[in-house]
């Protein structure tokens, strides 16, 4: 039996029935991130010593059956933009090559309360700006269904690190779909809550009304159980407010009778024909499990790509003014004062996608052209998110594609990456109306690349939008297939 | 609207980069390439959104007023590029008259 191959929740029972031990699992891991990482370059660090150490810690636990949650013992990878005390966190930049976060994100400390065991730091696009893991300081993520393909962004490294099955589950970060189209392109799941569900705290902030920490996972029961866990009490991100029932309370539920919609501008000419019908299956399946399912127009949808990117590199753009050379980063080596300081040290600190965007932020911000386009923005935000609200009164969940394509090919270096901007057009309404969201695998295309699916729900009903992915995975293998260069 | 190589220089300012022209004309392509479809925001009729009255939690929680330990100073200033271990250290901010 490969270890590996288990689900979280597998694991944990053979742990709770003494047929395993924590350090098994977390030295098989190990073996797995030394043989396959340089493939995948799905890690800018792993934690090998500290995990050996807290892994021992949870065998004596486990041995005494004095576990400390279900979880006790699995290995988890993290995104590195989520602070770790004591261990780099990059963001996947120049700027922070060297940062040692003196503090840990919320999210990371309940982990480490439920005593989980970090493995290492995942590769991402540079502090969260990218779809393809590409723009990273450390390199590309290589996707494990075919390395010459991206694993897709901005959480890449997370998302491969579990297709590979190196971890069962990994923390990554969702601004426009970081979370979800990554887990789409590796054939794994990965679920946003609501915004507000978990605490921000300690999330490198890239679009603070946007970001969410969420959890990409082999399927959706092992990620809604972590989901828990990292959506517990915080005090430090003053939009928190947590889930009252928490995520798993209705997993095992029947999805007979209820209703999904399907906005029609999603299934129009931009999405390629086997996404298309790799989502058209899946809608036949929820058929098939009782669901009615309805089409419905809604258009405003127009509007959320270019909204998304107003309002996104808006507040990047004030929230990496932080970054100065001063407090901590990169700082360039010469310079004649301190405006010249923290130029070069920006310019030379920042790659050329995340320059590009505080340009764009900073431009949209200006006083001539704040009432064209940020305010323009965030009335389209309103109005979308109040389109929503009305649309959940009478649909129980929303269904569409993750992503209009599959992995796109790595090295394709665009000037104008208008094409890889508009590839988010499905992921980004949930972000802007702060909805929970998740995608789960709904089949390959002919070149054997994973396509996902995604559902939508209404703000605070996470749990009820888990039960529809449940219950698509109860009948389905789709998020069993593995990808062969990993074993 | 499009973005030209003045529109670029005084942005830059604001953002405290700077570019060489091959930077410079690049970014005009990629920003100009952004400015195709954000444009289309224009089209959207507003008069009847309120953006005041936008939030996700109206009820924003709010924390007790109990003052907890701050990160100790040395932690903090582990990761700064330069400092005396006391303080950051930087270029002069002041200059002279």
């Amino acid at each position: 039996m490969d270890i590996l191959n288990l689900s979280a929740l597998e694991m944990s029972a053979l742990i709770d029935k003494k047929e395993i031990l924590p350090s098994e699992i977390v030295c098989e891991t190990f073996k797995k991130i030394d043989t396959f990482d340089k493939k995948y370059n799905a890690f800018i660090t792993t934690l090998y010593d500290s995990a050996i150490d807290e892994a021992k810690k949870a065998d004596a636990r486990a041995i005494s059956g004095k576990r400390l949650s279900v979880f006790d013992g699995i290995p988890v990878a993290i995104k590195d933009n989520i602070c770790t005390k004591g261990v780099k966190t990059t963001c996947g930049s120049k700027m922070l090559e060297n940062y040692i976060a003196p503090y840990d994100a919320t999210a990371i400390t309940h982990l480490k309360n439920a005593g989980m065991i970090m493995a290492g730091k995942t590769n991402m696009d540079e502090f969260g700006m990218g779809s393809c893991s590409d723009t990273s300081y450390f390199g590309a993520v290589h996707n494990p269904f075919d390395i010459i393909k991206s694993a897709g962004g901005s959480s890449g490294g997370s998302a491969a690190a579990v297709a590979s099955r190196m971890v069962p589950f990994a923390l990554g970060s969702d601004t426009g779909g970081s979370v979800r189209q990554p887990a789409a392109m590796c054939g794994v799941s990965g679920i946003k809550s609501t915004y507000g569900a978990v605490s921000r705290y300690g999330l490198v902030a890239y679009s603070s009304s946007f970001d969410q920490i969420g959890v990409i996972s082999n399927n959706i029961a092992d990620g809604a159980e972590l989901m828990n866990i990292i959506s517990g009490n915080d005090t430090l991100d003053s939009t928190y407010v947590g889930l009252k029932d928490g995520f798993t309370h209705l997993l095992s539920s029947s999805v007979k009778d209820k209703v999904i919609g399907i906005p029609k501008e999603y299934l129009d000419g931009n999405i390629d024909g086997e996404v298309n019908e790799a989502f058209l299956n899946a809608v036949n399946v929820m058929k098939q499990l009782g669901c009615r399912v309805e089409y419905f127009s809604l258009d405003i949808l127009k509007y959320v790509v270019p909204c998304y990117y107003i309002i996104s590199n808006a507040e990047a753009s004030t929230n990496l003014s932080r970054f100065d050379g001063v407090k901590y980063g990169y700082r360039a080596p010469d310079f004649s004062d301190i405006n010249d300081m923290i130029k070069k040290s920006r310019s030379s600190g920042f790659g050329a996608e995340v320059k590009k965007r505080i340009m764009l932020g900073t431009f949209a911000i200006t006083s001539e052209n704040y009432e064209r386009y940020y305010k323009k923005a965030m009335e389209i935000r309103a109005n979308l998110s109040s389109s929503f609200d009305r649309l959940f009164e009478r649909y129980d969940a929303i269904m569409c594609p993750t992503s209009p394509t599959a992995a796109r090919p790595l090295g394709i270096r665009e000037t104008d990456n208008t094409r890889m901007y508009l590839s988010d057009i499905y992921t980004v309404s949930a972000n802007i109306a702060g909805l929970p969201a998740l995608s789960v695998p709904c089949g390959f295309t002919d070149e054997g690349l994973p396509v996902g699916v995604q559902f939508m729900g209404r703000r605070f009903c996470d749990a009820k939008m888990l039960s529809f992915a449940t219950e698509y995975q109860r009948v389905t293998d789709w998020h069993k297939r593995l990808p062969k260069e990993a074993f | 609207m499009k973005i030209t190589e003045k529109t670029v220089d005084k942005i830059s300012d604001l953002a405290k980069l700077s570019f060489d022209m091959k930077e410079k004309d690049e970014l005009i392509i990629g920003l100009n390439g952004m400015m195709s479809f954000v444009t289309t925001l224009e089209n959207f009729d507003s008069s009847e959104e309120r953006v005041a009255d936008f939030s996700f939690n109206p009820t924003c929680p709010l924390a007790d007023d109990v003052a907890t330990p701050s990160l100790k100073r040395e932690d903090v200033l582990s990761s700064a590029p330069l400092c005396d271990g006391s303080a950051f250290i930087v270029p002069k901010t002041v200059e002279e008259g």
